[in-house]
């Protein structure tokens, strides 16, 4: 990951297949801890057609436990399958940066590894706790089973049924 | 040894009519607790140093340095420490910012002498730049913080040149014009005469840490009246040296691993 000395704060990250990304950062977490830095990307590959407007993305690098059974980009790809869901961030594109760091001895004598982790979204989403009353909720429902109404995935669980 | 189990009777489960729900409520109160004390221990606010031993240290920190690779360093790389080394241990104490002075010489001569040892690309090092009177450029997050001593990657002409300003000017006025921008700072160094200068210093980390989302860890020095300690933070850990090490030729060895560390990150700073 390289600093791009401007007026503003660049940073350039490449994602390990060639695919580059700008980046400036609005937000950063804290440490220790997940560390969440969040940038406006825009995509900067070799090759990209710079004559239009550029997309902006949301880019998020944040630490996550090595060990875990699940990473964020791929949750996003998996419920969002064939048919995009309204209202759930897209994912664009997402890797691990190669970054690991052990953490202290726990009890049974395990020691953790966090890993630094980039997830680049092509829209956000709006946060479930957001929703001000239970019409608000069976909308977001209403919504997902429309978009996969006609999806192998919820046609294969109504015949597994 | 026999054991009598008491098998309580069985209890078919009361029925209840339909829609409602048990009145025993769930256990809140325990599980908040419970998520309480690991978002804390995983994402504490504020960093918390641990002391660990200087091996778990060293080990823990960044990637571990040569042990035994310490760069040798010349009779007049020596002669000058001593002399600041003197100055440094002066009784009575010297004043904070009498102290300034010293200690950056210092970090940039084994800087110096480390990257003659182990050259870093492009012909840069280390530098170590007085600055404890600006806020630094490109703060966006506006933690309006002013780190006594700012250490980033220069060309080696600009670390020499700055060395021979140091050891002939003493005009903080004179030094401090090689502000960097935060996202350029590798480390800091905060010094302190009458109080310990830790919470002050473990700011001047997270926010290295939050501004350098490309390091793995960040290390930081703080000197204090009675020596200096050093001080990591990573996404994990915040961990400190066990021991307050005195401005002494036989603690060296010691300050020359915290310049390797602070030295041995992979990406480079550039220049569009």
């Amino acid at each position: 990951m390289n600093y791009l000395q401007e007026s503003l704060q660049v940073w350039s990250l490449e994602n390990g297949l060639g695919r580059r990304w700008d980046m400036v950062p609005f937000h950063a977490g804290h440490y220790p801890g997940r560390g969440t830095w969040v940038a406006c990307a825009i995509e900067a590959t070799k090759g990209t057609d710079l004559s239009s407007e550029p997309k902006v993305h949301i880019a998020k690098i944040y630490w996550a436990d090595a060990g875990s059974r699940w990473n964020e980009g791929d949750l996003y790809q998996d419920a969002h399958g064939d048919v995009q869901i309204p209202g759930l961030a897209r994912i664009v594109d997402h890797w691990k940066t190669g970054k690991v760091v052990s953490g202290s001895q726990e009890p049974g004598g395990l020691i953790t590894k966090q890993e630094q982790v980039c997830v680049i979204l092509g829209s956000t989403g709006h946060p479930l706790n957001e929703c001000k009353d239970v019409n608000q909720i069976l909308g977001c429902i209403f919504d997902l089973l429309e978009s996969k109404s006609n999806s192998r995935w919820i046609r294969s669980s109504l015949t597994n049924k | 040894m026999s054991a009598s189990l008491s098998i309580p009777p069985f209890q078919s489960a009361r029925e209840l009519p339909f829609g409602t729900t048990p009145v025993q409520p769930a256990p809140y109160a325990a599980l908040k607790e419970l998520l309480a004390a690991k978002a804390e221990r995983r994402a504490s606010l504020a960093p918390h140093p641990t002391a660990v031993g200087p091996d778990e240290f060293w080990a823990e920190t960044l990637e571990t340095p040569d042990s035994d690779g310490a760069a040798p360093l010349s009779e007049a790389d020596l002669a000058t420490l001593e002399r600041q080394y003197r100055k440094l241990n002066k009784t009575p104490k010297p004043s904070e910012s009498l102290s300034y002075v010293p200690v950056t010489i210092i970090m940039n001569v084994l800087s110096l002498a480390g990257a003659k040892a182990r050259p870093l690309p492009n012909e840069q090092v280390v530098g170590w730049f007085l600055n404890p009177n600006q806020l630094l450029f490109g703060d966006p997050y506006a933690w309006s913080l002013k780190p006594d001593i700012v250490a980033y990657l220069v060309p080696r002409k600009t670390a020499e040149d700055y060395l021979a300003r140091l050891q002939s000017k003493t005009t903080l006025s004179n030094l401090n014009d090689l502000r960097p921008a935060w996202a350029q700072v590798i480390s800091a160094a905060e010094l302190k005469v009458r109080a310990a200068g830790q919470s002050q210093l473990l700011h001047y980390l997270e926010a290295i840490c939050r501004y350098r989302p490309d390091l793995v860890s960040v290390v930081a020095i703080s000197s204090k009246p009675d020596g200096y300690q050093f001080y990591s933070l990573n996404a994990a850990r915040c961990l400190k040296y066990p021991d307050i090490l005195q401005w002494k030729d036989e603690n060296t060895p010691s300050l020359q691993k915290f310049i390797a560390l602070s030295t041995k990150h992979k990406d480079r700073v550039t220049k569009r």
